[in-house]
């Protein structure tokens, strides 16, 4: 049996996400930074990032976790979490 | 043979304006598919004859040039989307306008060349993904070998607009 290790994403990565998402720049961005307090997150936008995070990792993250998601931190931290789910991790090698 | 593939083998592949228009809750001026050349359980291919006898057309701009807006390419990518969404959900029925509204929340549109009238453009309209009552797509139009229009969009089903004014 093989282990697969699949790469974290990068903080830039994450950045990436949350533009993609919004469909903007956010030129403030950090890690720490509350999407919704800071950057005036949508709703539209929400549920965006669940569809890209899909396309650039391949993982769908839970919705019932969402509503705790809001950082870059926070987003970092699930899709380690659901990488290391070992369905995900065969589909990523395969 | 999953549920989507089932309609794609049942359903007619090439639809008319007639068909087009029975499954489609638009009429003239605003229906702009003429006609279905190919779908299946991701992506619809439509085409629409560009002709200055639509008022849209014929107003836009008066005294020329003769183009197609730009929102109407927007508008013929939604179009070809709830149609594929209708095939694909509804067994090539209409759907039931209790059931809600599909409206755009968010479009982003590149304008590449100009669609002429009296020539004849392709949408080509991919499903990206659904989620929570919105559909992600993307749409590339083109006039025979020229790209014209690239459009990416997100629709939602809303509750019924009627039922939400009278509730109010």
């Amino acid at each position: 049996m093989t282990t697969t290790t699949v790469a974290a994403p990068t903080p830039h990565q994450i950045r990436e996400l949350v533009e993609l998402a919004m469909d903007t720049e956010v030129p403030g961005f950090t890690m720490e930074g509350n999407w919704y307090e800071d950057y005036a997150m949508d709703s539209i936008s929400a549920i965006s990032l669940v569809v890209e995070v899909q396309k650039m990792f391949g993982v769908m993250l839970p919705d019932d976790r969402m509503p705790d998601v809001r950082t870059g931190n926070q987003l970092l931290a699930i899709i380690v979490e659901m990488l290391a789910q070992p369905a995900v991790a065969e589909v990523a090698a395969a | 043979m999953n549920a989507p593939e089932r309609l794609v083998a049942q359903l007619p592949q090439r639809l008319d304006f007639h068909d087009v228009a029975r499954l489609l809750p638009y009429g003239a001026p605003w229906l702009l598919i003429d006609r279905v050349l190919s779908w299946d359980s991701k992506q619809i291919v439509v085409c629409k004859a560009v002709s200055g006898g639509e008022v849209n057309m014929s107003a836009h701009l008066r005294d020329g040039p003769s183009i197609m807006p730009g929102v109407l390419h927007i508008e013929l990518v939604n179009q070809a989307t709830m149609l594929l969404m209708i095939l694909l959900n509804s067994s090539g029925q209409r759907n039931d306008s209790s059931d809600g509204a599909g409206v755009l929340a968010r479009v982003k549109a590149n304008f590449l060349s100009p669609a002429y009238i009296g020539e004849l453009i392709t949408a080509t309209v991919k499903i990206t993904a659904i989620k929570d009552n919105m559909t992600f797509y993307e749409g590339n139009v083109f006039a025979g070998d020229r790209a014209v229009s690239r459009v990416e969009a997100i629709g939602a089903l809303v509750p019924n607009p009627a039922a939400v004014a009278l509730a109010a």
